[in-house]
């Protein structure tokens, strides 16, 4: 078989025996726009149950935030120190080490002996429910839809796929068709249900892409400040000391400085 | 000038953000289209397939083109794997279900 053969084969389907069956075309209104329709409206739905169910704010005390805010300002010392004038660089130098090495703005917390249960941290135990629930949002309507589509749609062929498939998809595509030799590429409504599964994404994008990138943005917006409260990374405590001694040793150099030499030379020319 | 250089690598994530959306948008967009396209023109096979690829290079030189102003380097951090790469398949699955639904209707 030579390679020409092989593409007339891949545009046929199969070889030779394409039967040419004629469908009803009432089966497209019937069969085909509920499930896109259905389809649709279950995504719009899990849409705005997520909308409802991420309305909750995030609960995180003040002092945690002065905290955190404080770190925060010392690494933007030590990352950006160079804008800054020597003297207004030495007087944060000196009052931020001082600060933080004796912790003067560190949550007070009792040490218990044992760390403690991050289940019964009421953010951590969010950010959980929030996963749980979004998982539970793709999984249900999927199996619903699956088995509606299988309950009420079986038993015939809804349309011709316009690609070949191998004879491999025959089995899960035309399940329930008494056709031993008909070609994979006549399918039943399950597999219009998995192709649309698959492509509904950019759907759902161009029908609410602007909601829905809202929502990330706030959402990567807390799960920064998540972050920050992380159960198992360095405590505050070493943070503020490492961050304290790093600020006392840093190296500052200005980018005021000799300032002018660079200006005149710019404009030299 | 070294000042320049030192903040030439500063990101904004919100822009970020915003580039990549305006990307998915038009992909998105296009390559349903172009899938009815295909469904109304009863392609079928690689010749489908084919016109899905030569579609989504298009498109995406296009976008390079009006939307960077030749500079995606500009606005993307790796642009050949952000826009050609990165929602070939997100695209190509979009594409069969349009071109499937399409092919259906018409044929």
């Amino acid at each position: 078989m030579d390679v020409s053969s092989i593409i007339a084969t891949l545009r046929t389907g199969s070889a030779g025996n394409s039967a040419e069956l004629t469908l009803d075309p009432n089966l497209k209104y019937w069969v085909l726009f509920p499930i896109s329709i259905v389809m649709i409206l279950v995504g719009v739905c899990r849409q705005y149950i997520m909308v409802l169910l991420g309305l909750k704010t995030k609960v995180v005390s003040r002092k945690r935030i002065t905290e955190i805010q404080y770190i925060n300002k010392a690494q933007a010392l030590l990352g950006n120190g160079t804008n800054l004038s020597a003297e207004s660089f030495k007087i944060r130098q000196e009052y931020l080490a001082s600060v933080l090495a004796e912790g003067k703005f560190l949550v007070q917390q009792e040490q218990s002996e044992t760390p403690p249960n991050p289940l019964a941290d009421p953010n951590t135990s969010d950010a959980m429910m929030g996963m749980v629930t979004s998982n539970l949002a793709n999984y249900v309507p999927q199996t619903l839809i699956m088995w509606w589509v299988n309950y009420f749609f079986a038993g015939f062929l809804l349309m011709k796929l316009p690609f070949p498939l191998t004879i491999k998809f025959k089995e899960m595509l035309q399940n329930g068709i008494m056709t031993p030799d008909l070609d994979a590429r006549w399918v039943s409504s399950i597999s219009w249900y998995f192709i649309s599964t698959l492509g509904l994404n950019p759907v759902n994008n161009l029908l609410f892409g602007n909601s829905s990138s809202a929502n990330e943005i706030t959402g990567a917006a807390q799960q920064q400040q998540q972050l920050n409260s992380m159960p198992g990374g360095p405590s505050p405590e070493a943070l503020t000391k490492g961050l304290s001694n790093d600020i006392t040793i840093f190296q500052h150099e200005s980018c005021f400085d000799s300032i002018e030499e660079r200006v005149l030379k710019l404009y030299a020319k | 000038m070294q000042s320049q250089q030192a903040f030439a690598d500063i990101k904004a994530q919100e822009s970020i953000e915003f580039n990549k959306r305006t990307l998915l948008y038009v992909q998105d967009g296009t390559s349903l289209g172009f899938g009815c396209g295909a469904g109304i023109l009863q392609l079928e096979g690689l010749q489908g397939f084919g016109f899905f690829a030569a579609s989504y290079l298009v498109v995406a030189l296009l976008y390079i083109a009006w939307f960077c102003k030749f500079q995606p380097n500009k606005y993307y951090q790796s642009p050949v794997q952000e826009i050609v790469i990165d929602s070939f398949f997100r695209e190509l699955a979009g594409f069969v279900m349009a071109w499937t639904f399409v092919f259906a209707l018409v044929g």
